[in-house]
């Protein structure tokens, strides 16, 4: 992708339609995030059913408003009212909510929002720079090799997002399992159908990843009640010239380790946002300078910057490779395909013109997050009071219709409520999502890759170099992610 | 909070549900791999599930068992949350008012469908009284169906037409 390409992206998002639509997306991505229990992957879910009748460009670039406008959202009500939308505001609600409580919260919300948008200017760039070539490295790829990348995404999700690594390769495999459901494409034989011709047809990604995180998110809701919200006073947003000193450094480097590590499959903006957390906290500690736990401004910069900066390189191998990192990637990836845009190398060769939009509209929509979070922060104070017995039913009705839009079947709306019961449960029972969601999403590509590779012949794995690489990464990613979780058992098992 | 669960019956319903979905993968793998004619060229749809189920048992069998498996609390101990006081009753009817929305949806239309669902869960779920009920549900609804309407959404109208 060339500068002229990049520049025609950004005369695509300056027109004024599409202006508009980046920022609605922003301002419902921000409402949405801002409510208790809902994070961004909840956000695309329920708005996805608003996006699908707009045409490619303007649909991605709306959706992807979305995405980051639920980021910025669950930061806000973290750091005024100590309700995180999801995992990764909880080192803004641990330190910017004793800020809030002291009013300063408008201070910790110019933090938080500076060091997001410095992450997220310098993750698009990392997309624009890193991106093409990793596509055109890409093409280069025959089924061997695109089997490799599959089985190592897969194994490094597996390990790297559950607490254990057994039980994440067992949920990948029933996330692949429950995508088979339906007509073998070669052989047209049925698979776990069982006579029904709705099942013939097999499970579409939408319901099942609305159901997943819609529904299940309003039955956790239901089932441990919601945080009774009191906000603090936002006071003035200028930080001190020390703050400022201290919440740029830690910006600066969670957006470079958020940045490398979310290349990784599995790497999800919440790991890098606790691993930033911890860094900064140790280094404090080291320096005999620690103010964390009561309003440390590098507790807020360095995993902020961290959450954006993973974002953003979650897009890399998700237009480059066709390969998701996480959940919310995936479901941006079902959003593509149902706007007619398959994932993969050809994003930067033949829909270049979509993705050049699209990048633009990230510049854009940081910009538009920048102005719109902070004047409006006492407005959305209020939006995150509003009571969940009237949100319910409106996330309900917005998954529905997500659900029925996707291929217009109200036999998906059943698909979504068995999926959002399946979530509850799985949540319920500690069984990790996120290798399901991947096993569904990547089981496919994994089938398909490993038939073509028999099919050429089958030793051709053996034979290729890069396929060889992507299973010795698979195997050592098993093996640490196995260290990794032994080693914090250690110690839990001591302590009992 | 994570805690040791323990091991009552109600632990050993995922290993049961994850051991059912590998059997019935174990059998569809092998219904395709004897008795599909080899001509259709289906063993290797059947090797592909017959694996996975086999993967899917052995890891329900080592990390699912009710002791070693970890649940999440039911207590939750996060500081001012409000806890609901009928929890299982308002999951269900949940869980009706959205299968009754799908039912609705394709034979009643999406408004009816919509105002249906809504009034419900708001009434018995939330608790709100009737006039209020009512009040937020064509709220609500009105809402919704005008941003339906111009994001150019297509939902069925039902035998009512709308």
């Amino acid at each position: 992708m060339g500068f002229s390409q990049l520049m025609a992206g950004f005369g695509e998002v300056f027109r004024p339609e599409v202006l508009l639509l980046a920022f609605l997306g922003c301002l419902a991505g921000t409402m949405v995030g801002i409510l208790p229990g809902l994070g961004p992957v909840s956000a695309v879910a329920i708005l996805f059913p608003l996006t699908t009748y707009l045409g490619p460009a303007a649909a991605i670039v709306v959706l992807a408003a979305i995405y980051y406008g639920a980021m910025y959202g669950g930061s806000t009500s973290a750091i005024l009212l100590k309700i995180p939308g999801e995992v990764s505001s909880l080192p803004a609600a641990i330190e910017g909510y004793p800020m809030t409580r002291r009013g300063r919260g408008g201070t910790a919300l110019a933090i938080a929002a500076g060091a997001s948008f410095v992450a997220g200017i310098v993750g698009t760039v990392g997309i624009v720079l890193v991106g093409p070539s990793l596509a055109g490295f890409a093409l280069e790829f025959g089924p061997p090799e695109m089997l490799g990348l599959v089985l190592f995404s897969l194994t490094a999700i597996a390990g790297l997002s559950s607490g254990s690594v057994v039980r994440g390769i067992g949920m990948a495999a029933a996330g692949m399992l429950v995508a088979s459901v339906g007509l073998d494409l070669t052989s047209s034989q049925q698979r776990m159908t069982f006579g029904s011709l709705q099942l013939m047809q097999g499970l579409d990604i939408v319901p099942v990843m609305i159901g997943l995180f819609g529904i299940a998110e309003v039955l956790r809701v239901l089932e441990r009640g919601t945080v009774d919200a009191r906000a603090g006073r936002v006071g003035g947003f200028l930080p001190t010239r020390d703050e400022l000193r201290r919440s740029a450094g830690a910006a600066g480097r969670g957006t470079v380790t958020g940045f490398v590590l979310g290349l990784v499959p599995g790497m999800l903006p919440s790991t890098t946002t606790f691993l930033s957390y911890a860094s900064e906290r140790r280094r404090a500690e080291r320096k005999g300078n620690s103010r964390f736990g009561d309003g440390a401004v590098e507790g807020i910069g360095g995993p902020e910057a961290a959450n954006n900066a993973t974002a953003m390189s979650g897009f890399v191998p998700l237009f480059s490779l066709g390969i998701p990192t996480g959940p919310t990637m995936a479901l941006i990836m079902a959003a593509l395909m149902v706007y007619g845009v398959v994932p993969g190398p050809t994003m930067f060769t033949s829909n270049s013109d979509i993705t050049a939009a699209v990048i633009a509209s990230f510049f854009v929509a940081n910009v538009i997050l920048l102005v719109l979070n902070l004047p409006l922060a006492p407005v959305w104070a209020r939006v995150a009071r509003v009571p969940y017995g009237l949100l319910g039913p409106i996330i309900l009705v917005c998954c529905g219709v997500g659900a029925y839009t996707a291929r217009n079947s109200v036999f998906d709306v059943f698909v979504c409520l068995l999926s959002g019961i399946a979530g509850w449960a799985m949540s319920k029972r500690g069984l990790p999502v996120a290798p399901f969601v991947m096993g569904f999403i990547l089981g496919p590509m994994l089938e398909l890759s490993l038939r073509q590779s028999v099919a050429i012949s089958p030793v051709s794995m053996l034979r290729s170099p890069i396929f060889l690489f992507f299973l010795a990464a698979a195997l050592i990613s098993v093996a640490l992610a196995y260290r990794m979780h032994r080693r914090r058992q250690v110690p839990a098992d001591a302590n009992a | 909070m994570t805690t040791k669960s323990r091991p009552t019956s109600a632990a050993w319903t995922p290993m049961l549900v994850l051991l059912l979905l590998a059997a019935l993968a174990v059998e569809e793998g092998l219904r395709l791999l004897l008795t599909v004619d080899p001509a259709a060229q289906a063993d290797m749809a059947g090797w592909y599930v017959l694996a996975l189920g086999l993967v899917l048992a052995v890891t329900t069998l080592y990390a699912e068992r009710p002791g070693r498996a970890v649940s999440t609390s039911e207590e939750s101990e996060e500081e001012g949350v409000v806890r609901p006081a009928t929890p299982r009753r308002d999951m269900v009817l949940c869980l009706a008012f959205f299968a009754g929305y799908a039912v609705l949806l394709g034979t009643a239309g999406h408004v009816v469908a919509g105002c249906a669902s809504v009034l419900g869960y708001l009434r018995f779920v939330s608790r709100y009284p009737w006039v209020r009920a009512i009040a937020y549900t064509a709220a609500v609804n009105a809402v919704l169906v005008t941003l339906f309407e111009l994001s150019g959404v297509v939902l069925p109208t039902g035998l009512l037409g709308f």
